[in-house]
């Protein structure tokens, strides 16, 4: 690797609150992300996906307190940096798309204009310019009749045509990261397919580098080609994408992997459960947070809280009993990779 | 099983709103027949047509042409306290535990409102009845006194299956039932359901937007798009081999379960048109890749294919009857 990643993030923390009623949303979140590859950030609700995407965008409300060891772009850190060179940096060299456009798109405007605005807030260029690269980006992200839309207010659109109109928006100054959260969750599988595509070439293009945000594994195996897994605040499993999925580490990645139903068996069996509920982080956890639900969990689990620790190239799991899930691996196939070859 | 008399007969069920010169065409032309014990999953896109039959059948909005038949009885005319007495056969579970649950009213209130409703047993019956019911659904007692607002969704999703098991239906209708629900509750719920139709018999209409999921724990599959039936047939074979391209398209749009298994995108385009202006001839024409001149001027009629399967498309079966992608067989 030469010079420093694109984003580089080292021990963050978001804290809401303070003294024993703080809620600790990310603890201890480290990750990097290089120009044109994506990482997805895979969790349930309260895992702390969202809070660390926002956090990194500097868009974390006024009742968060972020603190991280280091959190920079192209090696310039974020932290600390003037209001001003934060909102400079956003929208041009990072942004970011939402599950719900609307939170982005603001109703009394038409898109065009939305857009073109979003060019000038970081460019100087004039209001016809701006008006053409606002057009282009409609054309860029297939949005049919882009000329007659550039005048369409959101509310016009379906709402697979206003997610495209947030890319084109987000996209407009060619940022060199793409923090997508939960893009496609509300949408029908084929419009998913669809703004997937789209991110993918977009991508391609542009050499974005893009942070998406999930809790779909659906979606991070289309995309991923490196993988964080989160639950309750913390990651705790990271490595490439194929190799996650061939032999999760984490009995968390484990179960959730196995609790996903697989259309192509038309076999009417049980899922795979994980039992109890997705925990809600509004007090310290002592051990392993996912201990209770855990059905490799030891005693001592519930006692000591597992490190981040590598196990293998690129690979790093938050687990004490990871050399022996390690070695149980080592001797066998997983049975579910059966139809990899079919 | 085939002989029994059917839970549920939907017999060419058309709902229109607004004027009926031109019409919203919500649903329009559906037929379909439940049996004891099955489940049948109803999937399309939003916007489809699906959640409204769901509706009609349980007779909230009335049909605007066909009929309705319920453990054998035409429930199409009735009113009043007969539609009443008919309806606690066939009951409902939403997507959203939390807005489908009182926020006043404790667990084991709104578990035992049904039993209320309908007078069913003495007071301490009713008791015994709830808790036995929370325990089917997994929920320890402790939970009768709690708030919806006190538990989480998963467990919210768990008292509206107890609720909606309450009346010993014949049929359960679940609306997305596990859209809202992270994955790994989803998990559950999906086995809870399961469990539920194994050993109750209770059979089940599982309307959804994700094929991927009503696969899995469905018998029959019934494919809608701008309110018509596309496509049914069994799980088995509408996964293996779908006759429908809209089928082919809904089946090629779920996302991979490996990233090895990544392959180029056959993306279906654009999205469905309003059901007030549907497209002239087969409804699916503007967006399918093997439309030719029939497809724009005739609408096919649903016929079958045998083994149980009906397909509503002029050029079925397809020559080409698995997907490039080999996906689809195996």
């Amino acid at each position: 690797m030469i010079g420093s990643p694109l984003l580089d993030v080292a021990n963050l923390s978001v804290t809401f609150g303070s003294g024993p009623a703080a809620v600790r949303a990310a603890v201890g979140v480290s990750f990097t992300l290089e120009a044109g590859r994506t990482l997805c950030l895979v969790g349930e609700s309260g895992s702390g996906k969202s809070v660390t995407a926002l956090a990194v965008m500097g868009l974390h409300g006024k009742g968060a307190h972020v603190a991280a060891d280091r959190l920079a772009l192209a090696g310039e850190s974020l932290t600390g940096v003037s209001p001003a060179r934060l909102a400079a940096i956003r929208g041009r060299e990072i942004s970011m798309i939402f599950q719900n456009p609307m939170s982005s798109l603001n109703p009394a405007f038409t898109i065009g204009y939305q857009i073109a605005e979003a060019i000038r807030l970081h460019e100087a260029v004039d209001k016809a310019a701006a008006r053409r690269r606002a057009l282009d980006m409609l054309e860029h992200v297939r949005i049919p009749d882009a000329r007659r839309h550039l005048d369409s207010y959101p509310h016009a659109l379906s709402g697979g045509m206003r997610q495209r109109a947030m890319v084109a928006m987000a996209l407009a100054c060619r940022p060199k990261i793409l923090i997508a959260d939960e893009p496609t969750t509300a949408l029908d599988v084929t419009v998913q397919a669809q703004i997937l595509d789209l991110i993918e070439t977009l991508q391609r293009e542009f050499a974005t580098a893009v942070l998406l945000i999930t809790h779909d594994l659906g979606v991070v195996a289309e995309m991923a080609d490196e993988v964080a897994v989160m639950y309750a605040g913390r990651i705790v499993e990271k490595g490439p994408a194929a190799a996650l999925f061939d032999a999760p580490a984490h009995p968390y990645t484990e179960g959730l992997l196995a609790a996903v139903p697989d259309h192509r068996s038309a076999r009417k069996e049980r899922l795979s459960e994980i039992p109890g509920n997705v925990p809600v982080v509004n007090r310290e956890i002592p051990g392993c947070a996912f201990a209770p639900r855990c059905a490799r969990a030891r005693p001592v689990c519930a006692e000591r809280s597992p490190r981040l620790e590598a196990i293998a190239a690129g690979r790093a799991s938050a687990c004490l009993r990871r050399a022996e899930i390690e070695a149980e691996r080592a001797g066998h196939v997983l049975p579910c990779r059966e139809d990899r070859h079919a | 099983m085939p002989e029994a008399v059917a839970v549920l007969e939907v017999e060419d069920v058309v709902r229109h709103y607004g004027p009926p010169r031109r019409p919203v065409r919500a649903v329009d032309g559906i037929s379909l027949t439940i049996r004891p014990g099955e489940t049948v999953a109803l999937v399309g896109e939003s916007g489809c047509g699906k959640s409204t039959l769901a509706r009609v059948i349980l007779r909230l909005e009335p049909p605007t042409h066909g009929r309705i038949r319920l453990d054998g009885e035409d429930i199409t005319e009735l009113s009043g306290a007969a539609l009443r007495d008919r309806r606690r056969l066939a009951q409902m579970v939403f997507q959203d535990p939390y807005a489908s649950l009182d926020p006043r009213m404790t667990v084991e209130a709104i578990v035992r409102e049904p039993l209320d409703n309908y007078r069913v047993g003495a007071p301490e019956e009713r008791r015994i009845c709830v808790a036995a019911l929370l325990r089917r659904v997994g929920l320890v007692e402790e939970f009768a006194e709690r708030f919806p607002h006190e538990l989480s969704g998963g467990q919210r999703q768990r008292v509206g299956i107890a609720r909606a098991l309450a009346l010993q239906p014949k049929i359960i209708i679940a609306d997305e039932p596990v859209s809202a629900l992270d994955v790994s509750i989803r998990a559950q719920v999906i086995n809870l359901l399961m469990d539920i139709q194994r050993e109750l018999g209770v059979a089940m209409l599982f309307v959804s937007h994700d094929i991927g999921v009503v696969a899995h724990l469905s018998h029959r599959i019934c494919v809608m798009y701008l309110g018509r039936m596309m496509e049914t047939g069994p799980t088995e074979t509408i996964i293996r081999r779908p006759q429908h391209p809209y089928t082919r398209a809904l089946l090629d749009a779920i996302p991979v379960s490996h990233p090895s298994l990544r392959r180029p995108r056959r993306l279906l385009e654009g999205t469905p048109p309003s059901p007030s202006n549907p497209p002239q001839g087969c409804r699916f024409h503007p967006r399918c890749g093997f439309a030719q001149a029939c497809c724009r001027s005739a609408m096919p009629e649903l016929r079958s294919l045998g083994g149980g399967t009906s397909v509503a498309c002029h050029l079925a079966p397809l020559a080409d009857a698995s997907s490039t992608q080999g996906d689809h067989v195996q």
